[in-house]
């Protein structure tokens, strides 16, 4: 493992930082200052993404082994233009360079952490940014591009193709992706060469012991259910589980339900209010004593570059059962044997009525599925793929 | 260990069972069973359909006709389990029903004007397209003959 000096930059970091990019970051920080490297994690005083106040006090603080030091938040420059930019944005308009880097304004931005990166950039042999789509990325990548390693995290969406995150991608000293599509995507949208890109990822440990049936007992759930885990938002394609779901139990006498965990709104229709439940944030035990008890977790985002989830539901013993749209999640389903796959309605009946109705299919696709994180996404083998990824840009040791 | 992932684990084989599934779905699409199903609002939903700006209205353009009637009916409420499920869920009833009384009024009213704002962007769409197709078949109609 490279025994160099690294600073990860992320716009939130602390214990209750639930996102995806922060976990991520964390694992990598933690393990690779544990295993000799010197590291630090220079991130905001925020904990919230929605509206990146500043939280936590400025200063330093010692995370998992990790030194970490935050700084505040500029003053947030969301306004009307803002709000229309990114209107255009997601409805695909082109923007000028210049609307795009007013739109990039309106980002989590601290000065003080740029100020930093440049009266450090002889310190540290790389800054690691994560994830692609935010100001701390954008502009600090702009401080010091020789020394920065691009971890994207990066979704096929329309922001994505906004020319400053070419630019960004293209100036990178080196891109570490968290699966193979991921990268082809990078590639694809942004015309790099593949020998400046690697696949780093993070690991999973499945946990000592799962059990199902308290969980069952704790919210009365006697039958088979399907399970939904993460933010509840139109992003990740929750209201089209639940309008799925919705007409599946309109048309079909199977006995089963769908329940919902996670942060975030949700609307039930009313009509199906008696199949499906939400039982909002749940803590990490019983989330995890769900994916042991459910017929199948059900991952119907196309915004994804891992899904955590995916990965510990197939420790847990579930399948998975995803949007066939999208590429990282499908590819994990297709590598692994571990999932089935839907891309319309119809499909996503047919998928539910296999699983309920083939015996022994979901034990072998959870199998399958854990097979596949256990050689791909072990802490052991991602590890083993980020000490290569960083002698790939020259950065210690193979 | 390489960067090269592992392709087609032991077990069972996902592509072969896409592939029946997907034979399955073609047998019950030419039977007609699907005719039956009410998948109206799924299409809004469907954000992978949405490619370019002119997709993006008319998602929009449909989500506004499912989404302005607010459900303002009840919904059941249960309680979470533990010591503390039980009066937890009996005090959200109660807030409930307080809101609803209090609030019936305001969301009837907004869904009135929601109803009103649907009709109004629906119809200045359909005035829209009749204006462009006039507009694109009077051009035709004034080319010179060749």
């Amino acid at each position: 493992m490279p025994r160099g000096r690294f600073a990860f930059v992320v716009p939130r970091y602390g214990v209750d930082s639930a996102g995806g990019a922060e976990v991520l970051a964390r694992g990598v920080a933690e393990r690779l200052a544990a295993s000799g490297a010197e590291v630090a994690v220079l991130t905001t005083c925020a904990r919230d993404h929605a509206t990146w106040r500043n939280y936590y006090r400025p200063g330093r603080e010692t995370i998992g082994g990790v030194d970490v030091r935050r700084f505040p938040v500029d003053e947030p420059r969301r306004d009307e233009e803002f709000a229309s930019l990114q209107g255009r944005i997601s409805r695909g308009i082109p923007l000028s360079r210049e609307e795009e880097e007013r739109w990039m304004a309106g980002s989590v931005h601290s000065a003080p952490l740029y100020d930093f990166i440049a009266a450090a950039r002889d310190r540290y042999d790389a800054f690691l940014f994560i994830p692609y789509l935010f100001g701390t990325t954008c502009r600090g990548m702009r401080v010091a591009p020789e020394k920065s390693l691009l971890v994207p995290c990066l979704h096929d969406e329309a922001y994505a193709r906004l020319s400053l995150f070419r630019e960004m991608f293209q100036a990178a000293r080196g891109i570490v992706c968290n699966s193979p599509p991921e990268m082809e995507l990078a590639v694809r949208l942004y015309g790099l060469d593949p020998a400046r890109c690697a696949v780093g990822g993070m690991g999973f440990e499945p946990r000592e012991r799962y059990r199902p049936e308290r969980f069952r007992r704790r919210y009365g759930i006697k039958g088979p259910f399907l399970l939904y885990a993460g933010r509840r938002e139109t992003g990740k394609n929750t209201p089209l589980l639940i309008e799925y779901f919705s007409i599946f139990r309109r048309y079909n006498r199977a006995d089963l339900r769908l329940l919902l965990l996670g942060t975030g709104e949700v609307a039930v229709p009313a009509d199906a209010r008696a199949w499906i439940a939400d039982l909002g944030y749940v803590a990490e035990e019983r989330k995890h004593d769900a994916y042991a008890a459910c017929l199948a977790l059900c991952q119907p985002s196309l915004n994804e570059s891992l899904s955590i989830v995916l990965m510990e539901a197939w420790l847990a013993g579930a399948p998975g059962l995803v949007h066939g749209d999208c590429l990282v999640t499908a590819s994990h389903c297709l590598r692994s044997n571990g999932g089935l796959l839907f891309r319309d309605y119809p499909g996503f009946e047919e998928c539910l009525l296999a699983l309920l109705g083939r015996e022994g299919l979901r034990g072998a696709l959870a199998a399958g599925g854990r097979r596949y994180v256990e050689r791909e996404y072990s802490w052991e083998a991602a590890m083993e793929r980020w000490g290569r990824a960083l002698a790939r840009f020259g950065l210690g040791e193979p | 260990m390489s960067d090269k992932f592992e392709i087609g684990a032991d077990g069972v084989d996902v592509k072969a069972i896409m592939r029946e599934i997907e034979e399955r779905v073609a047998r019950k699409k030419a039977a007609g069973v699907y005719e039956r199903y009410d998948l109206s609002r799924v299409a809004a939903l469907e954000l992978s359909r949405v490619r370019s700006e002119a997709d993006f209205l008319d998602y929009s353009l449909k989500v506004i006709q499912q989404t302005w009637d607010i459900d303002l009916s009840d919904f059941p409420i249960h309680s979470k389990g533990g010591v503390l499920g039980r009066p937890a869920a009996l005090l959200k009833k109660v807030i409930w029903k307080l809101l609803k009384f209090y609030t019936y009024r305001l969301f009837s009213q907004q869904k009135e004007f929601n109803c009103q704002v649907a009709n109004a962007v629906a119809s200045l769409n359909r005035k829209l397209d009749r204006e462009l197709a006039a507009r694109k078949g009077g051009g035709d109609a004034g080319r010179p003959a060749d």
